[in-house]
């Protein structure tokens, strides 16, 4: 016998001495309990499931709904239908269900509900719920964009629409470069009228301030750039030091419209890195018919970050053979899945194509040549050979916003920050970078080789390198944007 | 302070208040001096702009140590050994896909003699931060290296009021169950199968009794969870409850799988 939710039975089922009371579809009690998303919320539901909280409740073979009289002017609409276990309440608790679902729920439970129809409120909404549980839908994933605007610098990379398969007209390049050149000399007067008026100016507390500048650059088709100015939008006022910060990052915009401006001047390798970090857009294509760098590639780190509406994944790459650094860039807009296929403790043989720049961090990856196996030694410098590495770094690309290092350091306190400190000296982190905690415990205080980011503001704990495993630390991007797996 | 940290601070004074109001201080004598004198630039914003791009520049290339720090004291010894690291994994596919099972899953690493993975120590004390009781069991999980890390991070420590019974503690929390599901905690294994899968395939139970199967799985004694998932993947995918009854067979194989992972070593 197949027993359609709802109708209007009492079975036994077979070879099951229990009784299962599906007279009219109605619930048991403990149906109700298990949906509590926490014990607390039945004890908020609990008085309210009385017949005087509520008007005009009523059910039938789907839904059961109601008026429940709260605190509030006006009554919340709750319905619940109990056949699909949908619910919804227009009270404004995040918590769902919430207290008032639950409290018809009960009352219905024990047929303190009684059967009429449906008012217009329920009714549209249990009809709309049937019509959508028949489409559903599935939304197709996009791709990331598969050209994006690097930065040689480890700093961030927004993806941009794909490019024509042939190259641009010539004009088409000519008024390009004549509108980048334009933006660029706009970007250096702003920054210079922002020095003559001053950073107290209130102008600057205002993100329209920004947002009109960096619109101006996306026009100017200089989106990295964009990006860059809408990250120093939200320093301003966000620490008690947010002035030097963001004087600092001017000083940095300002050289780059000056490199951008003189491009024709700057050595090959500079001028790749500043065209690069600029906006110029280098296809994938052209990347990858480079010259390939096969290694394998120790995967030592990894970090998400969200920039405006895209979440950018970095993993850092070091190749066992020459110890140079590569960084692997992956993006994802909502509700898209960032690229899982490097994960951290491993090492890969394969190819990576190089995007040029003075420093030449940026990298796609290519064809790989075996599968990916476990990679425990890491081969760790000291704080003060990594400090030396940074500087060298930002000596090749000034306006560099993350440098990869693997230390031996202990975690420390001093000054009330956390550092990275051994024998010789100690390096701060950034004051409430997530890994610290997970850092923390999974040292107990010694001396473990760290793969971190240096950034401007300190160090960014990617990864603990323990004797038996790699500990992933570094930042994880939200799974409620994007799809993702540390 | 070292002269380019104080010429910086000048020119963050400045720069507040702007060159409209005050001049831009000059350079130290060095490699700053000489890109002004070999640059000259027309107006005091210009200037300024220039030298704060330079001294930048410098400043982060030439990131220096400071003087080292005294090593933390590390937490008291715990000789228990840790849990195998695949069970991290579990424990997150726990947490994103059955959060029901996390409670058990911290106890049978209690029981098993075993310590968390100290990478998900922290993780833990956070997320249970609110429940005394979850918190609690959680400290006896990770032993010493959850008072350490309290002690150093006092955002991990319980925030709750509620007063830690030990038997809660101990013990997996009840699960709301129907009266007719209760009967099956205790029963032999087949018997449980037939009765769920036998249920979900004739209609007996519908999209509602979802949560209470869900509880009945995620506390029925260990030994029905392989067969039961056996039975549920033999319901005829045809029935509209196909879908319960694949995710039970998924919970039920997570649940042994976690139970098993963890046995002592």
């Amino acid at each position: 016998m197949v027993l359609s939710p709802g109708q209007g039975n009492r079975v036994t089922p077979a070879g099951y001495g229990g009784v299962v009371d599906v007279v009219e579809g109605r619930w048991q009690p403990e149906q109700v309990f298990a949906l509590a998303p926490r014990p607390t919320s039945i004890a908020a539901a609990q008085p309210l499931a009385v017949p005087a909280k509520w008007v005009a409740a009523g059910c039938d073979e789907q839904g059961v709904w109601g008026r429940c009289v709260g605190g509030g002017t006006e009554p919340y609409e709750v319905v619940a239908h109990h056949v699909r276990m949908r619910m919804r309440c227009t009270c404004p608790s995040r918590v769902r269900p919430c207290k008032h679902v639950l409290a018809l729920l009960l009352l219905w439970v024990r047929g303190q509900v009684a059967h009429s129809s449906p008012p217009r409120y329920a009714e549209q909404w249990l009809q709309g719920w049937a019509a959508a549980d028949e489409a559903a839908p599935v939304a197709p994933v996009a791709e990331p964009s598969p050209v994006s605007t690097p930065d040689q610098g480890g700093g961030t990379a927004s993806p941009a629409p794909s490019p024509p398969a042939a190259p641009p007209e010539s004009s088409g390049r000519d008024d390009r470069v004549a509108r980048m050149m334009a933006g660029l000399g706009e970007l250096d007067r702003w920054l210079d009228d922002r020095m003559r008026t001053g950073l107290a100016d209130p102008a600057l507390a205002q993100y329209r301030t920004w947002d009109q500048l960096a619109a101006r650059l996306v026009d100017a088709q200089a989106g990295a750039l964009a990006n860059r100015v809408r990250r120093l939008a939200g320093l301003v006022g966000a620490g008690p030091d947010w002035h030097q910060q963001v004087l600092a990052e001017m000083g940095v915009l300002h050289l780059l419209a000056d490199a951008g401006r003189h491009l024709g001047s700057l050595s090959g390798d500079l001028a790749d890195s500043v065209a690069l970090v600029v906006g110029w857009q280098l296809r994938q294509a052209d990347v990858l018919a480079g010259v390939p760098h096969t290694d394998h590639w120790v995967v030592m780190g990894r970090s998400d970050v969200r920039e405006d509406r895209i979440e950018v994944r970095r993993v850092w790459l070091r190749g066992r053979h020459t110890g140079r650094w590569a960084m692997v860039l992956s993006f994802a807009a909502y509700q898209q899945t960032l690229d899982d296929s490097f994960t951290v403790g491993t090492q890969v043989h394969a190819d990576l194509f190089r995007y040029p720049g003075a420093l030449g961090l940026r990298a796609l990856a290519g064809p790989r040549h075996a599968a990916p196996e476990p990679a425990l030694e890491v081969a760790p410098l000291s704080v003060a050979s990594a400090a030396a590495a940074i500087g060298q770094a930002v000596v090749l690309e000034p306006w560099i916003e993350r440098v990869p290092v693997c230390v031996l350091a202990a975690p420390a306190r001093s000054e009330g920050r956390w550092v990275l400190t051994d024998d010789d000296g100690a390096l701060p982190m950034v004051a409430g970078a997530p890994g610290i905690a997970a850092l923390l415990a999974c040292s107990e205080g010694r001396p473990v080789p760290i793969t971190a980011e240096w950034t401007p503001n300190g160090l960014v704990p990617l990864t603990v390198h323990l004797p038996d495993r790699a500990v992933d630390i570094g930042p994880v991007a939200d799974p409620s944007f994007v799809g993702a797996t540390a | 302070m070292s002269p380019l940290h104080d010429y910086w601070e000048q020119m963050v004074t400045v720069a507040l208040l702007g060159t409209d109001r005050r001049e831009p201080p000059a350079p130290p004598a060095g490699g700053l001096a000489d890109l002004a004198a070999d640059q000259p630039l027309p107006t005091a914003s210009q200037r300024l702009l220039q030298q704060v791009a330079a001294t930048t520049v410098v400043r982060r290339a030439g990131v220096m140590p400071a003087q080292p720090v005294e090593l933390v004291a590390p937490p008291d010894p715990d000789p228990r050994p840790l849990t195998p690291p695949s069970a991290t994994a579990t424990w997150r596919l726990v947490v994103s896909d059955w959060p029901v099972l996390e409670d058990e899953w911290v106890l049978a690493v209690v029981r098993a003699g075993r310590r968390l993975s100290p990478e998900l120590v922290p993780t833990l004390l956070a997320r249970h931060r609110s429940d005394a009781i979850r918190h609690a069991r959680v400290c006896a999980a990770a032993g010493p290296l959850a008072t350490w890390m309290i002690a150093w991070s006092p955002r991990l420590a319980c925030v709750s009021k509620q007063r830690v019974v030990p038997e809660l503690v101990a013990e997996v929390p009840e699960l709301p169950i129907t009266p007719d599901l209760v009967a099956l905690l205790p029963a032999p294994p087949t018997r449980v199968a037939e009765v769920v899968a036998g249920g979900l395939s004739s209609g007996v139970f519908a999209v509602s009794h979802r949560p209470v199967l869900v509880n009945l799985v995620a506390r029925v004694q260990p030994a029905a969870l392989e067969p039961l998932a056996a039975a549920l993947h033999r319901v005829d995918p045809s029935r509209p409850t196909i879908g319960i009854a694949l995710a039970l067979a998924d919970l039920a194989r997570l649940r042994h799988h976690m139970l098993t992972e963890l046995e002592p070593a």
